[in-house]
């Protein structure tokens, strides 16, 4: 055996196990990240996030908006403040926990107006809204981490089958012209060509969202080995001059401003958490600042002391949660307005026909098969 | 097409999406509908092709 038909051979049997594999796992991701993509429409369609209210000049301090969420929930503290004046201008989010927490697993989200420093009702605090629901079984497949993990090995095993399949489309274009449909010569073959043809087109589109999302599939993980690796290094060194985190000496329109003094000019406060949470310290806000165009998915990390308004430090990401960054918004495609939306669509569901038509051709030559050794063994 | 020409066609045209998404992502607004063109360019492309087999049959 030469060693090409060995590839051949490797690769059909890997693109045919492995998309076989990831079919029925492939049709829901599918499904659920075609809703997913158009989650900002369908959350404001639903009223689970609140109309933003616009950016005004006249902006009340972020402690305001802070006094007036603790107000009315007292026996929580919040944890979490983030601002996004692309997606929500005018609107401030704030993480709530029960005093004594320091994980966001019982956080529930409130909105404020910038402009007014009031409350603003919205369902996305009250229970699991329709998107978040799908997310969590598209991200995680209710599995937490480890569903994550799952997912990570299912982008795996579309990766192999496209790189698989290109290898095992190179003897076949060498006889029939990319793009030709034969007709009148059976359905098998008009799906095969098909398959070739609408494989090859959504090729490129199909290979980033699958590495992407086999990276997303290292979030938490990832996260995690930051959050022990270097956070917990800093935090073990303020373990003993702890603030109150309910209310901190210094409040966040303190912290924001220091964060911004160490970041470079135009760059804004993207998140603020608080002191004591599992990404600070007890003595520290962790801020994020970014800058436009790449840098605002690559933010950096600023403490700031919140008993003296002092910058402690700042750092930037590490390279593995640098990757995972830029991947969610190529894995989700909600970086490019509606017409991106659509292409998004559009090249999911050719995927998911290339899928069950693999699928078919599949079941189709194993029934032929069968049948033909069916009738060789009753003929006589 | 046919050969190692088409697949040759296939590999670029997937590359240039790649290029154009990661373009869009990076670029400024001014950018964004040259890498949006690069993006769609291999659907634009298939599509024209699919069309073009399918009338000539």
């Amino acid at each position: 055996m030469t060693s090409t038909s060995r590839l051949y051979r490797l690769s059909l049997w890997l693109h045919r196990w492995c998309s076989l594999v990831a079919t029925v796992p492939f049709l829901i991701l599918c499904l659920t990240g075609t809703v997913l993509v158009f989650h900002e429409e369908i959350d404001a369609a639903m009223g689970v996030m609140p109309d933003a209210p616009g950016l005004s000049a006249a902006q009340r301090p972020l402690s305001e908006s802070v006094d007036a969420i603790l107000d009315a929930n007292p026996s929580d503290k919040v944890i979490y403040l983030g601002l996004d004046s692309e997606h929500h201008p005018g609107l401030l989010l704030l993480n709530t926990v029960p005093e004594g927490d320091s994980n966001f697993d019982r956080a529930r989200l409130h909105f404020t107006d910038l402009a007014t420093a009031e409350r603003i009702e919205a369902e996305a605090g009250e229970g699991m809204s329709l998107t978040g629901f799908l997310l969590e079984l598209h991200a995680q497949w209710f599995l937490g981490p480890l569903g994550e993990l799952l997912g990570a090995l299912i982008a795996l095993m579309v990766l192999v089958s496209l790189l698989s399949g290109l290898v095992v489309y190179w003897p076949h274009v060498k006889k029939v012209t990319f793009g030709l449909l034969r007709r009148g010569k059976g359905p098998r073959l008009r799906q095969l060509d098909l398959h070739n043809t609408i494989g090859a087109i959504v090729l490129g589109w199909a290979f980033a969202v699958s590495l992407t999302g086999f990276l997303l599939g290292f979030g938490t993980l990832a996260t995690g080995l930051w959050s022990q690796q270097q956070l917990a290094l800093v935090q073990s060194m303020y373990a003993g001059s702890a603030v109150d985190p309910r209310r901190p000496p210094i409040d966040a329109d303190v912290a924001l401003r220091s964060a911004l003094s160490a970041a470079p000019k135009g760059w804004q406060v993207s998140s603020i958490l608080w002191p004591a949470t599992v990404y600070s310290t007890p003595r520290h806000y962790t801020v994020l600042v970014g800058g436009s165009g790449l840098d605002e998915r690559l933010v950096r990390v600023v403490l700031v002391d919140a008993s003296t308004g002092e910058v402690a430090g700042t750092a930037e990401l590490p390279w593995y949660l640098k990757a995972i960054t830029l991947s969610e918004p190529l894995h989700f495609g909600d970086y490019g307005g509606m017409p991106l939306k659509i292409l998004w669509t559009v090249c999911t569901w050719l995927t998911l026909f290339i899928t069950a038509n693999g699928a078919w051709l599949w079941w189709d030559r194993r029934r032929k098969r069968k049948a033909h050794r069916s009738a060789k063994e009753i003929a006589p | 097409m046919i050969g190692a020409r088409a697949i040759i066609l296939i590999t670029s045209m997937a590359l240039l999406c790649i290029v154009g998404l990661i373009g869009m992502l990076v670029a400024d607004s001014a950018w964004d509908f040259c890498f949006f063109l690069l993006t769609i360019l291999p659907l634009l492309f298939g599509s024209i092709v699919l069309w073009r087999k399918s009338s000539s049959l």
